[in-house]
Order: C-alpha cells, then structure tokens, then sequence
C-alpha cells in the first residue's frame, strides 16, 4: 500500500484517543505464579534427585577399582608366597597351552595333507573338463534339440486329438 | 505508595530465589500487559494467554533486566514481539473480535457506550490492517503515550527509524481509514480525509 503523506499526530490522536479509554481487566497471577512455581519444584526435584544419583556413580566405580586392586594385590601375595593353589592353576594353564599348541599343530597337518592331495585331483578334473566341453556342448544342444522335438510332438497330438475327440452338446449326449 | 517495593526491588528478590514475589509484579503490570496486547490486536478470549505468557518470559529473562530502563518498558517490548508472533502464527490478520471494553472512567450512557464500543471495534478493525511493524508504533505513540525514545527502547530500534514507521503508519491508517471507513473521519479534518 502506498502511503501518500502523514496526516500528522493530530489525526492519530483524534482517531486513536478513543481507544485510550479501553482497559482489560484480568487476573493471570495465580496461573503465572503456578506455573513459575511448578518449574521450581521441578527443578529442585531434579537437582536433589541428581546429588544421590552422582554419589552412587561415585560408590560403584571406587568399589570396581577397590576390588580390582584388592584382587591383583591378592594374586601377587598368593604368587610371590609360592602359593599351592597358584602353582596348580600355573600348571594347569600351563598344560591348557601345551594342549592348544598340540591340537593346533595337528589342525596344520591335517590341512596341509587335505591340500597337498586334493589340489592335484581338483588339477586333473579342471584338465578333464575343459576336454570333455565340446562334447558336453554338443551334448546339451542335442538335448535342447529334442525336448523342442518333443513339445512340438506333444503339441501336434494335442491338436490332433481335440479334432478328432467325440463333442458334448447342451442335453448331455454325445455328437 | 509509600512502603510498597519498588520494581527493582522485587526483582532483585526473586533473582535471590524469593521466587513468590513475582507475583506482585505481575498484579502490578498484568492490566497493562493484557490492555496492550488487546490493543495490537489480539482477540480478547486469547489475551489471558498472550499476558501470562508474556510474564512467564519476564520471569525466565529477569536476570537480563537493565534497572536504568522502566520495567513497562520492557513489558512493552516483550508484550509487542509476543503479539507480532501471535498474530503471524494464527494469522488472523483479518480476522478481528468484537471488542467490550471496561472502561476505567467517565462511563457514558448505554447509548453513547453502544456507540463508542461500535467505533472503538471499526478503529481496532482498521488497526488491524494496517501491518504489525507500523501498527506497534502507532499503538505505543498514540494509544499508550509513550514518548519517541521510549517506543525506540521498546521496539529496540532506532528513533529515526520509529519516527520513519510512524510518519508511514499514520498515512497508512489515514488510508484506511478513507477507504473502508469513513465513519471514522474525525469531525475537523473531513475534507482533508477526502
């Protein structure tokens, strides 16, 4: 909209001075103050219920690292004191490795064996194949061949029957 | 009144965690809040809304309060960017209520009452259409009586710029008013309206 030149501030105050009179007559402070005071609540039941929260982090993890020391601390007294218990346990992890590297060793063996036989066999199929694929070829399109021979002998036998076949009329006999 | 606290006074008590005296604030500035808010035009059955929502963003800001400055001065600033954001929302820019004004003195006969609250829902209407940015100055200048700098603190731009929209809201409203509403021509300037 195009504004052509300002009538002044007397006209404004002329047409405006009317809507000077009106006032709105409201009472919004208990809703404002509930909900300002409800935000506090809140906030304050969030920052007590964070203290607890934090303290039991705090207990946990310092329990976590206590028994960690407290174990490692054990295990070293039990090892340097030439503990029964720890001598067994060496011994036992000791014949667990022994046992691992054994299995592991025959795993080796077995494999290496497999390969060793099977890539000469799997060399000489590879050789009679690639002999064997023109006649494989020559083969597999004699076969297309007939099955094609064969669905055309079908369909032929077909057609001929449905010439020849005895036709139904509407009142149950034959024609 | 003497003994009462001052504004500055009640909000430095609720930054200090006194949290319940906000509550005179806001029955001390709610009537102005909600008036200037109808007044930029907000529908009446929203105003409760836009006032408490307006205090509820004092409250949140308080700790930005600069106490050189009136505390209505704020308010206004506050209240106008609510009801800008209102009416750009909801869009009823076309849409205007039917105003019933509690008139705070002289109250005139039921004739003369029916009349004026006829003329003061055609002002509101033609009001309405004149665009928000223009129209919060003419509000504030010509309805609340602030005086320039204060509108300029309010709308937080320059005076220049105030009196630039104000010279453009009046011919505006002049416009409109010739246009739409005739009935509205005050008596003295009829054929400077025409």
């Amino acid at each position: 909209m195009t504004a052509p030149r300002d009538p002044g501030p007397r006209f404004a105050e002329e047409v405006l001075g009317s809507l000077r009179r009106q006032a709105v007559d409201c009472d919004i402070a208990p809703r404002v103050m509930m909900r300002i005071l409800a935000e506090r609540d809140a906030a304050l039941l969030a920052a007590t219920a964070r203290g607890p929260q934090r303290y039991a982090w705090a207990a946990s993890l310092s329990l976590a690292g206590a028994s960690l020391v407290f174990l490692i601390a054990t295990l070293m007294v039990m090892v340097s004191g030439g503990d029964e218990g720890v001598r067994q346990a060496t011994g036992v992890l000791a014949s667990g490795w022994q046992v691992v590297l054994v299995f592991g060793r025959l795993a080796a063996d077995l494999w290496g064996r497999i390969l060793a036989e099977g890539l000469p066999m799997a060399r000489k199929i590879l050789a009679l194949v690639e002999v064997s694929a023109p006649l494989l070829k020559g083969a597999g399109t004699l076969a297309a061949a007939g099955g094609l021979c064969s669905i055309l002998f079908s369909s032929y036998v077909f057609a001929s029957a449905r010439r020849t076949a005895p036709r139904a009329d509407f009142n149950g006999g034959t024609r | 009144m003497p003994g009462e606290p001052t504004d500055v006074d009640l909000i430095r008590e609720v930054l200090a965690g006194r949290v319940e005296r906000f509550e005179i604030l806001v029955r001390r500035y709610q009537r102005l809040v909600a008036t200037a808010a109808l007044r930029m035009g907000i529908p009446r059955m929203e105003i409760e809304d836009v006032t408490s929502e307006v205090f509820y963003k004092v409250y949140r800001s308080l700790a930005r309060y600069r106490p050189e400055h009136a505390l209505s001065t704020w308010l206004y600033r506050i209240t106008v960017n609510a009801a800008l954001d209102r009416r750009r929302s909801t869009r009823h820019e076309s849409r205007m209520e039917e105003l019933s004004p509690t008139l705070a003195d002289g109250r005139p006969g039921l004739e003369e009452q029916a009349g004026e609250k006829q003329r003061a829902r055609l002002l509101q209407e033609a009001l309405g259409r004149v665009p928000g940015h223009y129209r919060a100055p003419l509000v504030l200048a010509h309805i609340e009586g602030l005086p320039l700098d204060e509108i300029a603190r309010a709308l937080d731009l320059p005076e220049g710029t105030v009196k630039s929209r104000l010279f453009r809201a009046r011919a505006m409203l002049k416009e409109i008013i010739r246009r739409h509403y005739p009935a509205l021509i005050p008596a003295g300037s009829e054929g400077d309206a025409s």
